[in-house]
């Protein structure tokens, strides 16, 4: 690899670094509450990440909802939960076919974002945002709306488990 | 061109620190003016004997925090127990980078200036969670789970309470917010938005009457109980730097900005801030606390469902007026 020649590729270089780092510590420490943190370390430099290659708005909604949202959830989760915070993690039933599926699947991605073809996309749009609002409401409009009513099926599907408990 | 890293860092780590001083000069400032108005409100003289008219007490008792021991209870996890702090008050200098302070001190004019406001404090939920948790403490395991929780909640209806500005402006960046409010301030055209921006703004900074998180009476000092010295000092730099931000991004989104006539437009955004901050303080010193119960019954109930008429009702009102 060449030296990096300007500040946008040493932090791009910077920050996977600390994604790659916390990935990894999220998978090999035993500690849950480590893991979750390291989690977030990782999303919250492949936000960087996207902020460098010019996507701000993917940069800020990663820690809206991957931060702010996912990780601070896992960890309302796990301390409400208790019983994982202040011990190792059990040891997992059958780890080798846990290990041999995580395997397979990682290998596969990696295959897979090898050597598939990634054609450059050619200028931004100037108002990237903007662009990106009128497809969500446009030309995407079914899929957007689609994921909402996933999401609401989810809340509801919650929220019956919930009551079910309590009855 | 080459460019020298070494000193893009050190220019970098710089403004990093000038950053902080500002904001621990602001704290320092807050914590007297807020001295100063409880006292005020409630027949008191306040803080009188350092300096003139006590002016200088607050950087006596920063000085004194400093210097202080760091106190770690025995049981405590060392790491969390650490970065707890630092992952509170990172994030609340960092809201400061998207809020135009006016000509000589833009910042950062990011196109989506108004979500990263938004986001950003949500990286705070984890250093409450993290500094409750790892201090080993019902007291503060207790704060750190009421904090998240409010936090959470209130949320959602202070973004969608955004969004009826972010529609009218046509824009995510801030800079254009306050562009378009060249003629008319917000606060006339939304002020419903106004008003559910500022008690869910209250709400979200953890401020009386919503400070449970660390209810006095009931929890000692919730999150923050075991702590001291610097790490303590660094909690409460990030609940004034909150403030302080809340304030001046509601006088940004509502109150025009550094818009008006004769003085520059730090100057003005500057007094529309300090007005902020004094209501906010006086809603303190008048209003009791609510319960933790009421308080969620209060987001989802209530402020839920009326931010959402909010903005469905501007948008109708935008659709029929025109533009």
């Amino acid at each position: 690899m060449s030296e990096p020649q300007n500040v946008e590729q040493l932090l791009f270089i910077a920050f996977g670094i600390v994604a790659a780092g916390g990935a990894l510590y999220a998978v090999v420490t035993r500690s849950l509450l480590r893991s979750i943190i390291a989690l977030g370390a990782f999303l919250t430099a492949v936000a960087g990440e996207f902020y460098l290659l010019a996507a701000d708005f993917l940069a800020v909604v990663q820690i809206f909802v991957y931060v702010g949202g996912i990780v601070v959830l896992m960890l309302f989760a796990l301390m409400l939960s208790a019983s994982g915070v202040r011990h190792p993690l059990a040891a997992i039933d059958r780890p080798a076919l846990g290990a041999a599926l995580a395997y397979s699947l990682g290998a596969g991605v990696l295959w897979g974002s090898l050597t598939t073809e990634l054609p450059a996309v050619g200028e931004l749009p100037a108002d990237a945002v903007d662009a990106l609002g009128r497809a969500l409401l446009g030309s995407q409009l079914w899929s957007f709306e689609l994921i909402g009513v996933i999401l609401l099926a989810s809340v509801i599907t919650a929220l019956v488990i919930v009551r079910k408990e309590r009855r | 061109m080459e460019v020298s890293l070494p000193l893009t860092f050190a220019a970098g780590l710089l403004w990093g620190a000038v950053a902080f001083t500002i904001v621990g000069a602001l704290t320092a400032g807050l914590v007297l003016a807020e001295r100063k108005v409880s006292a005020r409100i409630q027949g008191r003289v306040g803080p009188m004997h350092t300096g003139p008219h006590g002016a200088l007490q607050t950087i006596a008792d920063m000085i004194k925090l400093v210097m202080k021991e760091d106190v770690r209870p025995a049981r405590a996890d060392a790491t969390a127990f650490r970065l707890g702090p630092l992952l509170v008050a990172v994030p609340a200098v960092l809201s400061l980078a998207v809020i135009p302070f006016g000509a000589p001190l833009v910042m950062r004019d990011l196109n989506v200036g108004v979500l990263y406001f938004l986001a950003i404090p949500g990286v705070t939920v984890i250093g409450l969670l993290l500094a409750g948790w790892a201090s080993y403490d019902n007291y503060s395991f207790l704060g750190g789970l009421r904090s998240s929780a409010q936090f959470i909640s209130y949320e959602i209806p202070r973004s969608l309470t955004v969004v009826t500005v972010v529609m009218l402006a046509g824009s995510l960046s801030t800079v254009d917010v306050l562009e378009a409010q060249r003629s008319v301030p917000y606060v006339v055209l939304l002020p419903f938005s106004f008003f559910l921006y500022c008690v869910t703004s209250l709400a979200e900074i953890n401020r009386l009457p919503f400070d449970m998180p660390e209810a006095e009476s009931e929890l000692v000092a919730g999150y923050h109980t075991e702590y001291s010295g610097f790490r303590w000092a660094l909690f409460f730099l990030a609940e004034y730097a909150g403030f302080f931000a809340a304030a001046a991004f509601g006088a940004v989104l509502f109150l025009g900005g550094g818009s008006g006539p004769l003085l520059p437009p730090v100057v003005w955004l500057a007094v529309k801030t300090a007005v902020l901050l004094f209501i906010g303080m006086w809603i303190r010193f008048t209003l009791p606390r609510f319960r933790a119960d009421q308080l969620m019954r209060l987001a989802w109930k209530v402020f839920l469902p009326a931010s959402l008429v909010n903005l469905v009702l501007a948008a109708l009102i935008m659709r029929a007026v025109g533009s």
